[in-house]
């Protein structure tokens, strides 16, 4: 009984002193709860673990990045990036809009990674160079590599964010000058999730957090470590313009009438039917839109090694290796069919003019 | 002599690394670092040119949609295809609202905590800076309910002792001078700048599905199909309408929060009017033309090279001028380091010199950057709003007279005081209230043409890869938010040969050259005090001021050091 | 007589009383080819249209790629079903199926790398005469099994996509860890480019069994219909001794 009570004074408490309303709060979880696909009945405990007194210790940490991932999170409403910075978390380490530089920012990882050893959430974002001893990416005279083996070998859960820190992402791309891999393999055997996509979905990203400090523990991950509420369906099966494919309405070329009125983009190079996201239902700005919505087809930017594999992004099919994106595959095979028609045909003439063998000859 | 190593340099895009001698509590001399590489050039060569801006955007989620104007205006010059005009509207409203939200963030989120202490807002009497929020500015949020509840939200976070972001600031520094009430109302614009900008971006959402990395780019226009009468196509009255909107709200906020901001804060540091000047020669490509796109003198930022800020004389810009050294850059060049190259005639292999990580200090007399040093015409430039706004102000452009003189009246000063660091600050509001007053003008023209009927956003003729010339070059320029880029690209057969990106930051934080020249970052850095080693706040304010974005800055050249001749130039 | 022995199907040279009507091709083995040849040319036209939709008719067929999907993952259905069949009759040794055994396809006997090698010398002109055989001779039986394992690859790669959308268990159990693999995009490559191998592999069959068939006279084109040919007695003499020793 005691306990409750202190529970429900520290929650009071803490409510208080935060800017936000348990009710603004109570509607972040259950939107939250939606888009991990869980039940309502979760609802008190999620409100319970996000509204606990001493915040969880997060750190974010940026490698061979472009920070889109970075203002991904900061374009996030549910939860908006200030309740996300002030409220749940302890937000400490972010290089893109932390306070202090160099060996104030170097003071902050280190007394993290020291005395919240095993605690904290460390987000990655970036791809983390190899080659060459790591030179590609150093920061206070370290590499990459070398930080993301501390910094992500101490924490209680690493948080992936977008391609490059899941795969190695563009640089990884053929033929990767800077050996480029994910954190998957530059540090094997932590506790991890991939969040793909170019940026990440805040949106998806936050329900993991929320997850963890719900249940500490990270939500189902797919056969790519992904998290199945995000990860679990093709795009295709859940886009709005699903009804024009089925119904053999395409957009043919750029701006024409089935462009206008929305028409299927398959036979502009969409890789909808080979990607698994929810980007159609969770969408992107506040549920503003989406790549599809905005007339151009999806690049399967949330599947893993999206660059090489799902490229070309105007063609429905990967180039044939070894002919790069000079002849497509139905090419190729249209041309060996002719190839194979026209020497049928001078074999045949040859038989032809031949004398017939004589009858029968059939020893071997 | 002290040496001082800021790295990594925070509120910045990119790793950036600053090394700087203290001589007798200033900076005596200076050396700026880029610490990644990724080789973007390099993945690109064989690839298909109309993707090309699929993979240049991501050079970028910053500065987001500026690789992939400039890089679809590359293969567009390459192929010789004009675009509709709703696709050049439509991409001038990507890119000025890119370019106002990028200012704001800038300013709140990555600048302005050089200036104001969090910690101080805490002892601000929130009646006080309710009466200096009005006596500022019409914005409706500024009772002194309002401002006393952002304090007690600060003070829960302080008492918390989870200080968050916050924890490795430099707060009760003696170079803070603004007094509580001013951080009170600073914080207060932090939180709603912060709500502003991912509410505005949504206009990304709106015309390229989503942001960062909006998709709706295309070689020969734009996938942003127009029209009145379906509920489906990507821009009808009702995406009009909500365009509308968000453009209202970006002149509301620069109106009334971002530029009397910079206003109320300008004064308590007049000092730094004259820190920071820099290198005196600024240069813009120009861009935004609304009428007359032959011309660069007409565009909204006009085109020119202004030298040791002589505002009476504007130069044109001769594409053949640039030139990319490596002498100081962690790559080699097949004829000798010491001789700069063209960006269509470059090579690069990356080659690392540099110490062994873990380490302490970079060899700063040889080679110490993953950035390379592009000159133009044998000298160092500076690029960004600043070079846009004097290069404009010179060539009498009237948008930017008229908002130059406005500011400079109301803070009582001369144009010299824009060669400084706070100068960078105001140029950048200056270009923002520019921006988001001309965003409507366009928005209004794209409107007008939807309901006239004009809905062409494409232009086919060249889609098809059969249709193109056995090879070809191109380049495409943009003034991104933070200054002039520039994309080039070679394509033979269907692919891409060669590609290359010469981006704002390589020019203003680029290392030395062959003669030793500083870069803009470097030479700005001079004579900087440093009031607390520990705590370089000083330096960090006029690297701040750059706005820089490290990521686009590190790129590679064609890796085969291949030679070109130079690209046709209109 | 049987009709397989008339005057105008049989080579002149040959008096009537020195050969035989063979039942070579069951029914099984004969339903399975036509089956096949029909499922094949469906799923190409099908799969065509999927791979590149070349009819946008916005009015009068409202589910038109439904439909072509539809009949394209039945027909690939029933293509599974003919593998199958197939494979069982490999290992079907009761009644007169012998020579559609899994031992007259799988080259293990020198024999049949002789037969390859007189084969090509017939193709390239080397060789005046075929290498005739009641069933298949080394080089028909091996490119035989290179079509069934282009079956299994297109069944698989189908099966992997069909799993991408329809999540049962039992596909995703048997398949499911392929796309880990092997990248979906890269699947669907090969799914669309093994169709051409099929239909080059169509145009040598149909050639050369033409050929042969116009060559030997022994009616080889009727027997993929009938399932007769017509063989010399003193081949089906040696025949029966080499099946004779082979059972012993």
């Amino acid at each position: 009984m005691l306990a409750v009570e202190t529970e429900q004074a520290s929650l009071a408490g803490a409510l208080g002193r935060r800017g936000i309303t348990r009710r603004q709060l109570v509607k972040f979880c259950s939107l939250m709860l939606t888009t991990l696909a869980l039940p309502d009945k979760y609802l008190a405990a999620t409100v319970a673990a996000v509204s606990k007194a001493k915040k969880q210790v997060l750190v974010w940490m940026q490698f061979q990045d472009c920070a889109g991932c970075s203002e991904s999170m900061l374009r996030s409403s549910h939860p908006e990036i200030a309740d996300i910075v002030l409220d749940l978390f302890s937000w400490e380490y972010h290089e893109l809009i932390m306070a202090g530089s160099g060996a104030a920012a170097n003071a902050v990882l280190d007394r993290v990674v020291t005395q919240e050893k095993g605690n904290y959430i460390a987000v990655v974002e970036g791809g983390i160079p190899t080659a060459d001893g790591g030179v590609y990416c150093t920061i206070g005279g370290r590499s990459a590599l070398d930080i993301a083996k501390t910094v992500c070998g101490n924490a209680a859960a690493t948080i992936a964010v977008g391609a490059c820190a899941a795969d190695g992402g563009f640089m990884r791309a053929h033929p990767n000058p800077t050996g480029a891999v994910g954190l998957e393999e530059a540090v094997p055997g932590i506790r991890l999730i991939n969040m793909n996509g170019c940026a990440h979905n805040p949106v998806n990203t936050a329900a993991v957090l929320v997850h963890y400090l719900t249940f500490r523990d990270l939500p189902a991950v797919d056969q790519h470590n992904r998290p199945l509420f995000a990860y679990g369906r093709v795009i295709h099966d859940q886009c709005e313009r699903r009804a024009h494919y089925d119904a053999g309405r395409f957009v043919t070329e750029w701006g024409d009438e089935g462009h206008r009125k929305g028409y299927c983009l398959y036979k502009m190079g969409c890789k909808g039917p080979a990607a698994t996201f929810n980007c159609p239902t969770a969408q992107w700005n506040d549920h503003t839109s989406w790549p599809i919505r905005a007339g151009h087809g999806c690049i399967a930017c949330a599947s893993p090694r999206f660059w090489d594999h799902m490229s070309p992004f105007y063609d429905r099919l990967p180039s044939v290796p070894g002919f790069g994106v000079e002849v497509t595959a139905g090419e190729l095979g249209l041309g060996l069919v002719g190839a194979v028609v026209a020497g049928v045909t001078v074999h045949g003439l040859i038989t032809m003019i031949r004398p017939a063998p004589p009858y029968p000859e059939t020893k071997v | 002599m002290a040496r001082l190593v800021i790295d990594p340099v925070t509120r910045i895009e990119g790793h950036l690394r600053i090394e700087a001698q203290l001589d007798g509590g200033k900076v005596s001399d200076a050396w700026s670092s880029g610490t990644m590489f990724r080789g973007m050039e390099i993945i690109l060569e064989g690839r298909d040119p109309r993707e090309a801006w699929i993979w240049a955007q991501r050079i970028c989620g910053v500065c987001t949609v500026v690789h992939a104007l400039a890089s679809v205006r590359a293969v567009e010059n390459a192929l010789a295809i004009p675009i509709p005009e709703n696709a050049r509207i439509v991409r001038d409203l990507m890119a000025g609202a890119q370019m106002v939200q990028d200012h704001v963030i800038h300013f709140y989120h990555l600048h302005a905590l050089d200036w104001v202490d969090v910690a101080s807002a805490l002892k601000a009497d929130p009646a006080k800076t309710s009466a200096i929020a009005q006596s500022i500015s019409d914005y409706d949020r500024s009772s002194a309910t309002y401002f006393r509840g952002i304090q007690q939200r600060v003070k829960a976070v302080v008492d918390s002792g989870q200080l968050s972001l916050f924890a490795s600031g430099y707060w009760g520094h003696p170079a803070y001078l603004l007094p509580p009430e001013v951080n009170l109302l600073a914080v207060a614009h932090y939180l709603e700048a912060l709500e502003w900008q991912k509410d505005f971006i949504r206009i990304h959402a709106l015309l390229g599905g989503k942001n960062p990395h909006p998709q709706s780019f295309l070689v020969g226009g734009m996938t942003t199909s127009l029209d009145p009468n379906e509920p489906f196509a990507v821009i009808n009255p009702i995406v009009i309408d909500k365009l509308q909107d968000l453009v209202k709200s970006a002149k509301k906020f620069v109106d009334q929060i971002y530029i009397p901001d910079v206003l109320a804060i300008a004064p308590y540091y007049k000092d730094w009017f004259s820190r920071g000047e820099g290198l005196g020669n600024f240069l813009s490509y120009g861009d935004y033309a609304s009428d007359n796109l032959e011309d660069p003198k007409t565009f909204l930022f006009p085109r020119g090279v202004v030298l040791n800020r002589d505002l009476s004389t504007v130069h044109a810009v001769e594409p053949a001028g640039i030139s990319e050294f490596v002498t100081h850059s962690w790559y080699e060049y097949s004829g000798g380091d010491e001789n700069g190259k063209h960006p269509s005639v470059g090579e690069t292999k990356p080659k690392y010199t540099g110490p062994k990580p873990p380490y302490d200090f970079l060899e700063v007399d040889r080679k110490y950057s993953w950035l390379k040093a592009p000159r133009y015409q044998g000298k160092a430039m500076e690029v960004g709003p600043l070079a846009r706004v004097v290069v404009g102000y010179a060539s009498g452009q009237p948008d930017i007279r008229a908002a130059v003189d406005g500011v400079l009246t109301k803070l009582n000063a001369t144009p010299t005081v824009l060669y400084s660091t706070l100068g960078r600050i105001a140029a950048r509001a200056i270009e923002a209230q520019i921006m988001a007053h001309r965003l409507q003008g366009w928005l209004d023209q794209l409107s007008s043409n939807l309901d006239h009927g004009n809905v062409t956003v494409f232009n086919p003729i060249r889609w098809d890869p059969a249709t193109w010339p056995k090879s070809a070059r191109g380049f495409g320029w943009h003034e991104a938010p933070r200054g002039s880029l520039g994309h080039w690209v070679e394509i033979e057969g269907k692919s891409i040969k060669n590609y290359q990106a010469v981006v704002p930051t390589t020019w203003n934080a680029g290392p030395r050259d062959t003669q030793g020249n500083r870069g803009a970052y470097e030479a700005a850095l001079a004579g900087t005090p440093v009031a607390d080693p520990a705590r370089p706040l000083e330096i960090l304010r006029t690297v701040h001021s750059f706005d820089p974005c490290l990521a686009c800055a590190v790129h590679v050249i064609d890796a085969q050091g291949r030679k070109y001749t130079l690209p046709m130039v209109r | 007589m049987h009709p397989a022995l008339n005057e105008d199907r049989r080579h002149p040279e040959v008096p009537v009383g020195q050969c035989s009507a063979v039942y070579v091709w069951q029914y099984p083995i004969r339903l399975f080819h036509w089956a096949l040849v029909f499922s094949i040319a469906v799923l190409a036209v099908t799969g065509y249209y999927i791979h590149d939709p070349f009819i946008i008719d916005q009015v009068k067929r409202p589910y038109l790629m439904g439909w072509f999907r539809f009949v394209h993952e039945s027909f690939g259905m029933i293509f599974i079903a003919l593998f199958v069949m197939r494979i069982c009759l490999f290992f079907r040794f009761s009644g007169g199926d012998r020579w559609v055994r899994w031992d007259q396809y799988i080259p293990l006997r020198g024999v049949q790398f002789r037969e390859m090698l007189n084969v090509m010398e017939f193709y390239l002109f080397i060789r005046r005469t075929p290498i005739s055989k009641i069933g298949h001779n080394g080089m028909a039986a091996l490119s035989y099994v290179a079509v069934y394992t282009l079956m299994l690859v297109e069944i698989v790669t189908g099966l992997v996509m069909y799993d991408w959308i329809m999540q049962s268990p039992v596909i995703h159990f048997l398949v499911g860890w392929i796309p880990r693999v092997v990248d979906i995009q890269n699947i669907r490559l090969i799914h669309f480019f093994a169709m051409y191998l099929f239909v080059i592999f169509g145009i040598f069959h149909v050639h050369i069994a033409m050929l042969i068939s116009r060559v030997e006279k022994r009616g080889l084109m009727d027997s993929m219909f009938t399932g007769y040919k017509v063989i010399p007695v003193t081949e089906l003499d040696e025949a029966e001794k080499q099946a004779e020793l082979s059972r012993k």
